[in-house]
């Protein structure tokens, strides 16, 4: 039988195995790069203020904590050509009674493949999200802050990761309103 | 056509719907085998806003893994809302592990653990999309999986067939037809 419909379909077939292979090798290759990428961070400033939450919550006050820092970073081992993006985020961990281990992102930037520029130098900078716990209290427990990585290939698998040296000594949040220089 | 469908023997044609069946099945039993392999009910899902452009576009294809349920922030999840159809792809922003009860902590590994999520492409968090009153979306009564692996584009298929009724229609008649019509 070689009529148009069956070659048509070996030839769709033929496409769909090509790219499947194609695809599997572009997403094996990506192993091969090693990642390891630099970061440092210094706190300039934590503050925790009590306000009413916004809009959807309850009227009852919150507390939230607002951090400043420095950051210095150099993301360039993380490129490769099935690189699409990477997302940065620096996150602070801290304990608790109720809840033992707290983990929120404060800040967070996307940076493509096609940015010109792969390193970081940010100069006391507010965090993007103010940390609000989910018991509505922050004061006096320890935190420490940690930068972290996530790369998207343009097919594959996704790379997660930390900079170890990145984590910062453990510092304290004030009790509302005063202010800690760290 | 018709003719061409009387010109078999009762017996090929019992054949030829036999193999549609298996072929069937079999698509079927891959995917159960999947759901199971990684502890996912939909361990493959396609992505179906812009909210996390531009990791993500609409038609995407991700694969998601549910075993070890001790996510991270900054990892991708799927969960589904109580009252909504469509499972949701955002980023966990924040993580809450609270002490298991003492029942609790015989019967499952990992301490109850709440999550507050974030499209990367979106301004706000995800608290306006969870059923009012919810803060948190729950690891393990919500969230069906994490996203491993990517794949662009090749899922616009499913999209085009659910937004597009007749296309399906045509598609799964045009398809049958092969099926029954093929002769080895």
């Amino acid at each position: 039988m070689h009529s148009s419909l069956v070659r048509l379909q070996q030839v769709f077939g033929f496409l769909t195995t090509v790219s499947f292979i194609l695809a599997s090798i572009i997403a094996l290759t990506s192993y091969t790069y090693p990642m390891n990428p630099t970061a440092s961070i210094k706190i300039n400033d934590v503050a925790v203020v009590k306000r009413r939450s916004g809009g959807y919550y309850s009227t009852r006050q919150n507390e939230y904590a607002n951090v400043k820092f420095d950051l210095n970073a150099d993301f360039e081992s993380l490129y490769n050509w099935n690189t699409k993006q990477i997302f940065v985020w620096i996150s602070a961990t801290y304990g608790g009674d109720r809840y033992p281990t707290n983990e929120a992102v404060i800040w967070d930037k996307i940076i493509p493949a096609a940015a010109p520029s792969k390193k970081l130098t940010l100069k006391n900078i507010k965090a993007k999200y103010n940390i609000h716990d989910i018991t509505g209290e922050y004061a006096h427990r320890n935190a420490t802050l940690k930068l972290s990585w996530n790369v998207q290939p343009h097919v594959g698998v996704l790379m997660w990761g930390g900079v170890g040296e990145s984590i910062t000594k453990s510092f304290v949040f004030p009790s509302e309103k005063a202010r800690n220089a760290v | 056509m018709l003719s061409a469908l009387s010109a078999y023997q009762p017996r090929q044609l019992l054949a030829q719907v036999l193999n549609f069946g298996l072929i069937l099945s079999t698509a079927f039993m891959m995917w159960k085998s999947l759901s199971l392999v990684t502890n996912s009910p939909s361990p493959i899902v396609v992505v179906l806003s812009g909210s996390m452009e531009p990791a993500f576009q609409r038609g995407d294809l991700l694969f998601l893994w549910n075993r070890g349920v001790d996510t991270q922030v900054g990892e991708i999840v799927v969960f589904n809302i109580q009252g909504k159809s469509i499972p949701i792809v955002h980023r966990a922003l924040r993580k809450h592990v609270s002490r298991p009860s003492a029942k609790q902590s015989k019967s499952r590994a990992y301490p109850p653990l709440k999550l507050l999520t974030k499209g990367d492409n979106n301004a706000q968090d995800d608290v306006v999309l969870y059923t009012p009153g919810q803060h948190y979306i729950d690891r393990e009564k919500e969230v069906i999986g994490s996203v491993k692996a990517y794949v662009p584009f090749v899922g616009y298929v499913t999209i085009l067939l659910s937004e597009h009724p007749m296309v399906k229609t045509v598609v799964l008649g045009i398809m049958g037809l092969f099926v029954i019509l093929q002769r080895e």
